[in-house]
């Protein structure tokens, strides 16, 4: 039976067909199934062909103190190792590099991408954030971090503030956070403007950054919601690989004649725009953004990703992904440096005179990468949840060098008590 | 001029849902009239502090139906089997009516899930509130107690 | 990138600036699914953030979570 609008309330006393409900046994135990507890672990397999590879593993665990103040805490170990591009051109000679240390040595054949075998490395960082309501429309989220790796240290602080309008409709949201980084490399960082041969190094440097986000939540309708954020980000100090260096080649010869270590300014400043959208269908759903970044080093870049979730069942999904990125060389990213006639050295002081940056990182570089994979997820028992997921990630760009090709093989679970 | 109560009576018949397989059956809210303190609460299955206030409804029910407390649940789910699979993992010992086209909750201006309005003996509506804290549950009993009370000693 | 900066901004601000937009507090059973909500798998969101942060010049956007059920 149809009721419209234009049916009186008076008319309405006619139609019966309401239905009351009333259990017939009273409930004596009292339900408490509260979610108090949630736990998260995932481990993560990453793997490029002939260079580098990494696992990586995560628990995440949080707590609702009641009144929804969460507390929640993140342990993150990573191990990496294998070959990785150390800035060098591409060459019809033979190339011996010494390693970071300066203590090995390793050689190149032609035509080959510079790798240095020797890379290895291990992170742990570990995080605590808070979370709780400052009235029934406003939140409020702090926390802290910190990360260790063999050379490398960041402590970092963060804060957010987020306020519902309209019926919880729109969301404003604005954040910061600040970071403190401190690069320590057992040798020392490679003294300014010196070349591989030379091989001084001494000391450390730091690096600060502060990041701020702000943003809209915005339902659009029943199954679709949106969120806009724009970020600025700026950081001052050391952004030096300390390890990366840049081929001087010979004009006439083609030949390197010695490698210049990197040098690229001591700040950074980077916009960018986010746009995500999440709409659901009948049974499946669609999640797709586009991130627009630009920053004061000259690279802009653009990132598409989008997920299909297909809900197979209730309990189950099968979501396919795909990601997009492209991105604009800095301004000062050469692929190698002709010496126009003169001495490695002599190139070395003219850069060094003019105070001139220069990298051969091939991730400053022209780049494009695309990332497709699919991710599986099940909910078993209620509470407890698994996931797998593997990807194929890709990337090319000016020169062999930034031809990278990896998989990455995820497998997840979460608990909620 | 027909009086509140009246009025939500048949606002109840209108929010109706369509199935005609359920029981038919009159909600007159005016046969609580002089007699009963109507406590209105909002929910969905979707609805996650849904989950803890139930436990708290039924507790109210046990406690104070004796001394005059009517509750009457209004489901919004669009979905009755949603609701239904709620009711079979939060039973609940009071009335449960359907509202899936939200015509109810239009009429209260529900402001936020979950929702509860208490009304008076005599069919005005005395206070509103959105959500459920556990923390704010002695709180929300207090002024069901404070309106039996009350009530009483008018008469 | 002004340019695209400024077409963007021009999508944006008349999107939410319109409070029409939106659903009542009793319509939200979809936007209540975990997958309708920001933030949602974190897990791999912090590893992705982190091989992409290693791997290319771009870093972050996106770190608010949102929507749900709106309850409480």
């Amino acid at each position: 039976m149809q009721l419209d609008k234009k049916t009186t309330v008076y008319d309405l006393i006619a139609l019966a067909s309401c239905s009351l409900l009333g259990v017939s046994a009273p409930v004596l135990a009292a339900d408490t199934s509260i979610d108090d507890w949630k736990v998260d672990t995932a481990i993560l397999y990453y793997n490029e062909t002939d260079r580098v590879s990494a696992v990586e593993s995560a628990v995440s665990i949080s707590k609702n103190l009641g009144g929804d103040k969460i507390l929640s805490g993140k342990i993150t170990m990573d191990s990496l190792s294998g070959s990785s591009h150390n800035g060098a051109a591409i060459s019809d000679y033979e190339q011996t590099f010494t390693s970071p240390s300066g203590e090995e040595t390793y050689t190149i054949a032609p035509g080959d991408v510079p790798l240095d075998p020797n890379f290895e490395d291990d992170r742990n960082s570990f995080s605590l954030q808070m979370s709780q309501p400052l009235t029934r429309v406003m939140n409020l989220e702090y926390g802290a971090a910190y990360s260790s790796e063999y050379d490398y240290k960041s402590l970092s602080v963060n804060a957010s503030l987020m306020r519902d309008f309209n019926q919880r409709n729109t969301t404003l949201s604005a954040g910061f956070s600040y970071a403190q980084d401190e690069i320590n490399p057992r040798d020392g960082l490679p003294v300014l403007y010196s070349l591989m041969s030379d091989n001084t190094k001494s000391g450390s440097d730091t690096k600060n950054t502060i990041d701020l986000l702000m943003g809209v939540t915005q339902v659009i309708n029943r199954n679709t919601i949106m969120q806009f954020n724009y970020g600025f980000g700026n950081s001052t100090g050391y952004h030096n690989d300390p390890y990366k260096i840049v081929s001087i080649v010979s004009d006439a010869t083609n030949a390197p004649l010695d490698y210049l270590f990197e040098n690229r300014p001591d700040s950074r400043t980077k916009h960018s725009l986010y746009w995500q959208t999440k709409h659901h269908f009948d049974q499946d759903m669609v999640d797709f953004s586009l991130r627009l970044m630009a920053d004061d080093w000259g690279v802009n870049s653009q990132t598409l990703d989008m997920h299909y979730r297909w809900n197979i069942s209730d309990n189950n999904y099968l979501e396919p992904h795909v990601r997009y990125y492209t991105q604009s060389a800095a301004d000062f990213y050469e692929e190698k440096i002709s010496n126009a006639g003169l001495t490695a050295e002599q190139v070395a002081t003219q850069y060094q005179n003019e105070g001139r940056d220069v990298t051969a990182d091939y991730r400053l570089g022209n780049m494009d990468a695309t990332t497709i994979g699919v991710k599986w997820g099940a909910r078993l028992f209620g509470t407890h949840q698994l996931t797998s997921r593997i990807e194929l990630y890709q990337q090319s760009g000016d020169s062999k060098v930034s031809d990278v090709d990896a998989i990455i093989f995820q497998v997840g679970y979460g608990l909620k008590f | 001029m027909k009086s509140l109560l009246q009025r939500i009576t048949f606002t109840i018949l209108a929010s109706v849902c369509s199935a005609s397989i359920y029981a038919a059956e009159i909600v007159d809210l005016s046969q609580y009239k002089a007699e009963k303190v109507i406590y209105i609460d909002f929910w969905a299955s979707w609805c996650g502090p849904c989950r803890q206030s139930f436990p708290w409804l039924n507790k109210m029910h046990a406690q104070y139906s004796e001394k005059g407390l009517k509750i009457i649940a209004v489901n919004v789910d669009a979905d009755r089997e949603d609701a239904d699979q709620f009711l079979l993992e939060h039973p609940a010992n009071f009335d449960v009516v359907y509202d899936p086209e939200g015509t109810l909750a239009e009429k209260f201006n529900i402001q936020g899930m979950p929702s509860a309005v208490l009304i008076s003996r005599s069919g005005e509506v005395l206070s509103q509130h959105i959500g459920f804290n556990q923390n704010r549950a002695k709180h929300y009993e207090e002024a069901i107690q404070q309106l039996l009370v009350k009530e009483k000693d008018d008469e | 990138m002004n340019k695209k900066l400024g077409v963007l901004l021009l999508l944006v601000i008349p999107l939410t600036a319109c409070s029409g937009l939106g659903v009542k507090p009793w319509q939200r059973d979809i936007l209540s699914k975990p997958e309708m909500t920001f933030g949602d798998s974190p897990m791999d969101a912090a590893f992705d953030d982190h091989i992409y942060f290693s791997k290319e010049a771009s870093s972050g956007g996106r770190s608010f979570s949102g929507g749900g059920c709106g309850c409480n």
